[in-house]
């Protein structure tokens, strides 16, 4: 399975999306300001195909209320004005701490599920204590 | 992004949509509720365009499954007031119906033996029927315990319905991100 299809899946489970979607919000966000369906079509093609406008706008709002992402508002050819989102300063901190936090997670998990790394299984404990020699 | 196409029934149909989200949306501060609706707003007509209506709105999910998000994401849970208003009127209604039931059945059965008056007292209102050969009918004379206990039960009713222990601090409260 590749890379990709993997993240794939990952869209498809939203307890294993909700820790990390705000932070894949502020570093799309960093790259480049946008409003809300861009976001979330740019988070598609980025790997994560089955992400919906549903998972993501309530994310941004709150990212929005927390003060960790800003919003002004530009006029849309095609309809009402758009709002437009960036990191605060705030937004960039927490996302340092986030990356941060994840590749910190990110080895551990690697770590844990290394079949070279995995501990030699333990003996069978089906003994009363002090049963054995 | 592809040319603009959307129709007046797509138009109808986000308008509708954010109609429903508006009622879900219930208990949210209202200043909170028009930004999340102006947003979605804007990002809708674009989603519209792009993928048509049918995709943009199922991408969003029911009403009630967005506004259940926002409310997730905003940390605790919000009275649900228009649930406590229909709660409270369908309490009342059902108080009002089977009053009406009450009094009818001692009419009818003040009829069936012949005729005369009778009082007697419903959920603390006190009333008078009578029914016979000279015709039918009742006096209600409304006094404050009746008009207390009907506004105790409303508002146990509207409670409840609202959920209004979750203005409780620490109720209801879960751990953001």
């Amino acid at each position: 399975m590749s890379g990709t299809e993997i993240l794939a899946d990952a869209s498809r489970d939203p307890q294993l999306l909700k820790g990390v979607l705000p932070m894949l919000v502020l570093r799309t966000l960093q790259e480049e300001e946008t409003y809300g369906y861009a976001l979330v079509v740019r988070l598609q093609e980025a790997g994560l195909p089955g992400l919906s406008t549903g998972t993501v706008y309530p994310v941004l709002a709150r990212l929005e209320r927390d003060g960790l992402v800003t919003a002004r508002l530009a006029p849309s050819a095609s309809g009402p004005a758009r709002k437009y989102y960036r990191p605060t300063a705030a937004g960039e901190e927490r996302l340092v701490r986030a990356v941060a936090a994840w590749e910190a997670l990110g080895r551990t998990v690697a770590r844990v599920l290394a079949p070279d790394d995995a501990p030699p299984p333990r003996p069978p404990t089906d003994h009363p204590p002090g049963a054995r020699a | 992004m592809t040319a603009p196409t959307t129709t007046a029934r797509d138009r109808r149909r986000v308008a509708w949509y954010l109609f429903r989200l508006d009622l879900a949306l219930q208990g949210f501060p209202r200043a909170e509720a028009r930004q999340i609706q102006e947003g979605l707003r804007a990002d809708l007509d674009d989603a519209v365009m792009h993928v048509g209506a049918g995709r943009a709105l199922h991408d969003l999910g029911s009403p009630r499954q967005l506004a259940a998000r926002y409310e997730a994401e905003r940390g605790r849970p919000v009275p649900r007031v228009l649930d406590g208003a229909v709660a409270a009127f369908l309490v009342g209604a059902g108080i009002t119906l089977s009053w009406l039931s009450y009094v009818l059945g001692a009419i009818d059965t003040l009829s069936t033996q012949g005729g005369g008056t009778v009082e007697l007292s419903y959920l603390a209102l006190p009333l008078t029927a009578w029914g016979g050969p000279n015709g039918l009918g009742f006096d209600v004379t409304l006094n404050l315990p009746s008009l207390m206990l009907l506004a105790v039960v409303l508002a146990v009713a509207f409670a409840v319905g609202a959920r209004l222990w979750r203005l409780l601090p620490g109720v209801g409260a879960r751990p953001t991100a």
